[in-house]
């Protein structure tokens, strides 16, 4: 197992992810895709620094994690205030920013 | 003795500023009748007794200041000073001013506190404008006074612009001055770029290193600015129109001051006038010919205020013809008499209008035994305006006669003469019909009382006063200016004077004695009458270059502008407008479309980051960004180095 690997595994999470991001019409899904990005970055540092033989990686990713949970619990609230004001959490459905 | 003199100069341009800005920036001041016209006629008086005392000290003063400092020309010099000349000024100025506004207290009694208060502000500006005209030092100051009491003169003419001939008269007294002022303005910045000063000493001074044609065309430009404010043929058509305004206006603008200042103009420049002959010969022959022509119309004319108007116009024609045979000091005799018995005669002629509500000469009639005071005032001034002895205009148009006479200029002695023949004929006209007429046109109508307070009176009586003394102090006048009065005899000495009793005698045959009927003549030479009263056709002419040559031009400009420089900034408009439309439409609200937007172009630069090496010869650029920034990195490396 080598960097190289472990660095494709993140391009793959990264772009599931986006794929999801770009593509889920309910807002869930659409987190859901973040946190997959999130992840993908997360994996990529850990393999850098596990190659590298130093712990910083390790550090920060963890750091990440704690941020992505807090994240998702402001993303949550957003989504049920959305859902609130509009009554939908499809994407799709919400277009108050149109020109 | 220099300090006093300084102040009192001062203290003449000075309070008719004051009291304008006073009545102009303070409604209250304004909105009362007695304020308004305290306040100027308070100035004016300040003015009138310091004019005078400053005749009688007689210094030689000035207040000058750096206006706009230039490095590469002389400065730009803002200042006042006397000399003789513009100390008459200052007293015909001041002193006329001061009877007119005396006398319009009476005059506007019917107006309201608002546009009485008005009057006064525009008198007092007026009167601030001419002061400093005449007291100007450089060309360009004068230039700026001159446009002023331009503005004053179109603000009075149209003081009553409700009614639709008061402001037209108004716009077009505007218009035809600024014909000549534009070329004014030209001939001024021409001496300007030859001599690089507008101070007028420093002027004279450089003036003789100005090549001849280049200054014969300056001075040529400034008498087409000359003959716009002084109202000479062709462009005297303005003046007869402006007695739309009151008759006070009249009296002090279009007759004693503001006409004058074009002759002003060319007697202040007159060093210049010495080094080329050209345009004072052109002046002689323009003055000469608006003399003629200005007696002839006012022949024709039935109204009052025009006979004049026409008067003034000739008699301007004297000054301007004076002037072009060198005789600068015998024109600013004419000038100064010509002030005060014009404004006399205009302001007698006011209080007849005032109190019968009509100008029309025919209308009037029976006058002499209804108000004797008047009837003597007019005749008066009349017998001045004839050159009847001993009268001030007797002495002054005299001289200018004598002076054509001596100096050779036959040709336009004969011309002034019969004018001065004509000028006695129609001023008589006018006496006997108002004064001895029978009222025919009066339509039964019995003519009214004249009513003549003192406030009226006084002013005139005071004209009158001078008129009948002015003329014996012809060789004081001269010797206050530094000239000498020539005391010419030859056997025409007495000629002007037979030829004006002649003219006199004449309009008795026809309009008193009736051995003659004005009516037959008028028949018998119908098409020199019909001329005269279509005004030999100027102002159609005027109006058909205005209709056709004008209006053409702006129509095609018109054109210009709304088809092809509106349309392009239309056009622009329209396709920015059209693309928005198609743009906006990829705006549609869902957060999920604005990340494709971002996300393509992250991948966009993303791979344009990795082809530009491969880009970079198509790119054309010269410096290698690689190469460039180890070279800094080096550099920094060797300072760290040092």
């Amino acid at each position: 197992m080598s960097l190289y690997h472990i660095l494709f595994l993140s391009f793959l999470v990264f772009s599931i992810g986006l794929f999801g991001v770009l593509s889920r019409r309910h807002v869930v899904g659409i987190l859901i895709g973040i946190e997959l990005m999130f992840n993908a970055a997360n994996l990529a540092i850990v393999g850098i620094a596990w190659s590298m033989g130093v712990l910083t990686g390790q550090i920060i990713a963890l750091f990440g994690i704690a941020i992505t949970a807090a994240e998702v619990a402001v993303g949550l609230a957003l989504f049920l205030l959305v859902e609130r004001l509009t009554n939908t959490v499809y994407a799709d459905k919400i277009d108050t920013m149109r020109g | 003795m220099f300090a006093t003199s300084e102040t009192l100069l001062i203290l003449v341009i000075l309070p008719p500023f004051i009291s304008f800005a006073l009545n102009g920036l303070i409604p209250d001041l304004r909105k009362n009748k007695k304020t308004s016209s305290g306040i100027s006629i308070l100035a004016i008086v300040i003015s009138a007794l310091s004019s005078i005392a400053l005749v009688v000290i007689n210094p030689d003063t000035d207040i000058v200041f750096e206006w706009i400092p230039l490095t590469s020309f002389s400065p730009i010099i803002f200042g006042f000073f006397i000399d003789p000349i513009v100390l008459i000024m200052f007293l015909i100025v001041s002193l006329v001013s001061l009877a007119v506004q005396v006398y319009s207290l009476d005059y506007l009694r019917e107006e309201s506190p608002l546009s009485f208060g008005r009057y006064y502000t525009f008198q007092s500006l007026f009167a601030f404008s001419m002061l400093g005209f005449v007291a100007s030092l450089s060309l360009l100051q004068i230039y700026i006074f001159w446009e002023l009491v331009g503005l004053c003169s179109y603000l009075l003419i149209g003081f009553w612009y409700t009614r639709p001939e008061a402001s037209r008269a108004a716009v077009k007294a505007f218009w035809v001055t600024r014909f000549g002022d534009v070329g004014f303005a030209i001939g001024m910045v021409l001496l300007w770029g030859a001599t690089g000063t507008f101070f007028l000493p420093e002027l004279f001074i450089k003036a003789p290193e100005i090549s001849n044609p280049f200054l014969t065309l300056s001075l040529f430009l400034i008498v087409l600015g000359a003959m716009g404010k002084s109202a000479q043929f062709p462009l005297h058509v303005w003046l007869p129109d402006a007695m739309e305004g009151p008759t006070p206006v009249s009296a002090l603008i279009h007759a004693a001051t503001m006409v004058v200042a074009g002759i002003y103009l060319i007697l202040r420049l007159f060093p210049l006038f010495e080094l080329t002959l050209d345009p004072l010969v052109f002046v002689m022959w323009i003055g000469t010919i608006t003399a003629l022509l200005g007696a002839c119309l006012a022949i024709v004319q039935n109204d009052i205020k025009r006979i004049l108007a026409y008067s003034t116009v000739s008699q301007l024609g004297y000054m301007m013809a004076a002037l072009g045979a060198g005789g600068a000091g015998v024109a600013y005799f004419h000038l100064f008499t010509h002030a005060f018995f014009k404004s006399l005669l205009f302001l007698a002629a006011g209080s007849l209008i005032h109190s019968l509500h009509t100008s029309d000469i025919w209308s009037m009639g029976k006058l002499a035994k209804k108000t004797p005071q008047v009837t003597a005032l007019f005749l008066i001034g009349s017998l001045a305006l004839s050159g009847v002895f001993p009268f001030s205009g007797h002495f002054s148009k005299d001289e200018i006669l004598m002076w054509m006479h001596v100096r050779g200029f036959t040709l336009h002695f004969i011309i002034l003469l019969i004018t001065a023949f004509i000028t006695s004929f129609y001023m008589f006209r006018a006496f006997f019909v108002v004064f001895f007429g029978k009222g025919e046109s009066t339509s039964g109508q019995e003519v009214q009382e004249v009513k003549t307070p003192w406030v009226m009176t006084l002013p005139m009586w005071i004209l009158a006063v001078i008129t009948i003394f002015a003329g014996f102090q012809a060789g004081n006048f001269f010797n206050f200016l530094g000239l000498r009065l020539e005391e010419v005899h030859t056997h025409l000495e007495y000629l002007p004077l037979i030829v004006s009793i002649l003219g006199i005698a004449l309009a008795w045959t026809f309009y008193q004695g009736r051995y003659l009927s004005s009516k037959n003549v008028a028949i018998s030479l119908s098409p020199i009458n019909t001329a005269l009263e279509k005004k030999f056709w100027m102002d159609d002419v005027y109006l058909w270059a205005y209709r056709y040559v004008l209006d053409g031009l702006s129509i095609v400009c018109g054109w210009f502008d709304r088809y092809l420089v509106d349309g392009l900034v239309n056009f622009t408009a329209y396709y920015t407008k059209r693309a928005s439309q198609k743009l906006r439409t990829i705006q549609t609200g869902h957060a999920q479309d604005y990340l494709y937007g971002i996300i393509i172009a992250i991948l966009l630069l993303f791979f344009l980051s990795i082809l530009s090496p491969y880009l970079s010869p198509f790119l054309n650029e010269k410096e290698n960004s690689v190469e460039f920034s180890e070279q800094i990195i080096q550099k920094g490396l060797q300072d760290d180095d040092d």
